[in-house]
């Protein structure tokens, strides 16, 4: 039996004082009399036109009483729901009750604090690690005078936040809020009788779970995201951005620009159609031939391979194309000129 | 003879019950949560870790509290 505590004494009766503001309040039913008062005072009004054979008057008045017992219907509903089992009937706990709920919350816990004059009370819990993901210890703070609405907060002791948010110290954290999910119910019964150690350790055991279906931020995501190009993970360590879409790509699907150094992904980063090594578009130039594009290596003074070809088989066409500087000129005109490449001077034509 | 139970799953519950006398952790388990397994709940007698053996005493207050609780 651990030693009593005069001042966790003192903030029980405190906490036990507002549980008790809390029972009362729900109390508060309305079984809306004055619908009741309607509905007796149309049941009258029925009755007499019906023994008059006011058959009109009476179907309207039926359906001003269904309409009455409807509202007196939603009341009753409410009613029944406040009160529950558990939930109105039992009497609030007692100063002695909460103390022994916090004596319990001590020994459970083993950085246990409390502050009489706030009215709040912190642990920690162990070291959390959700698949491999370290997020290491969280105190939760609970404010006894805000018992009855949120009355408490998570705090990440050293925060391992996900790369992609800083709001979000674990999958079901956001901010300082739990979204509380299946321990809503459970957490909120807890408070309403004052078991504090229960409340306590459906936190603990809410935030050493994990649901896959609904976090702010999965836990597979946690280091890293997903690949735009192929959609596997990519982690931190093994992922770069495009810089012509800023989407994050593992290293397999990354390519970068052979002669800046440019990253990108598949969509973004085109390829030298001569040689097909990857080339951003601002490394791609044009021949000043035949306007094709080709990497820096494969324009030799601003001619392409084919252009060069060409040249040499019909150096007078060139030296007039260098003359007029008209890279459009037509050489192909020329009876003796070679074939031009693949798909140059080809349009579509419908069928 | 009368005990205190509570249920942390679910919606949560806590009222007096009345059980047999001679019950153990473990039957009364099997009793209230018929589909449940023992090793997926923190069971307490009296707010202390309990074995499964353990018979319960008249005015126990009794915890069944998951250990994997789901947040959103």
């Amino acid at each position: 039996m651990p030693p009593f505590d005069p001042l966790l004494w003192r903030l029980a009766g405190r906490l036990a004082a507002h549980i008790s503001k809390i029972s009362h309040r729900t109390l508060d039913i309305d079984l809306a009399p004055r619908s009741m008062d309607a509905v007796r005072q149309l049941l009258d009004q029925l009755h007499a036109a019906t023994e008059r054979g006011w058959h009109s008057a009476a179907a309207y008045l039926s359906l001003q009483l269904r309409s009455r017992l409807t509202e007196c219907q939603t009341s009753i509903n409410a009613g029944l729901k406040a009160t529950s089992p558990g939930a109105f009937w039992q009497s609030p706990p007692t100063q002695r009750l909460v103390y022994d709920e916090l004596v319990a919350v001590r020994a459970d816990f083993a950085d246990f604090t409390f502050d009489l004059p706030d009215q709040t009370i912190s642990v920690t819990t162990e070291e959390i690690t959700l698949e491999d993901i370290y997020l290491g210890r969280f105190e939760i703070r609970l404010q006894g005078r805000e018992l009855g609405g949120t009355p408490y907060i998570i705090i990440p002791e050293s925060p391992h936040f996900p790369s992609s948010r800083s709001d979000v110290p674990h999958p079901h954290v956001l901010g300082e809020r739990l979204c509380e999910g299946d321990a809503s119910a459970p957490l909120a019964h807890a408070l309403r009788t004052g078991r504090f150690s229960d409340f306590f350790q459906i936190i603990q055991q809410t935030l050493a779970s994990y649901n896959s279906e609904s976090p702010y931020v999965a836990l597979d995501a946690w280091y890293g995201a997903d690949c735009h190009a192929c959609g596997g993970h990519a982690s931190d360590d093994d992922s770069s951005y495009c810089d012509g879409c800023d989407a994050t790509v593992c290293s397999d699907c990354s390519r970068s620009c052979q002669h800046c150094g440019t990253s990108g992904c598949d969509a973004c980063l085109p390829q030298c159609p001569e040689c097909c090594n990857d080339c951003c578009s601002s490394c791609l130039n044009r021949c000043e031939g035949c306007s094709k594009l080709r990497c820096p290596e494969c324009l030799t003074n601003q001619l392409c391979e084919d252009c060069h070809a060409e040249a040499a088989t019909n150096p007078d066409t060139d030296e007039e194309a260098a003359d007029e500087e008209a890279p459009e000129s037509d050489t192909t005109l020329s009876p003796d000129a070679p074939l031009p490449p693949d798909r140059v001077g080809q349009a579509l034509v419908p069928a | 003879m009368q005990i205190l139970y509570i249920n942390n799953d679910g919606a949560g519950f806590a009222d007096h019950i009345h059980v047999e006398d001679g019950t153990t952790v473990s039957k009364l388990f099997t009793q209230r949560v018929p589909h449940g397994r023992a090793s997926d709940y923190l069971i307490r007698v009296n707010r202390q870790p309990a074995t499964s053996d353990q018979v319960l005493q008249p005015g126990d207050r009794v915890s069944f509290t998951p250990t994997k609780i789901e947040g959103a």
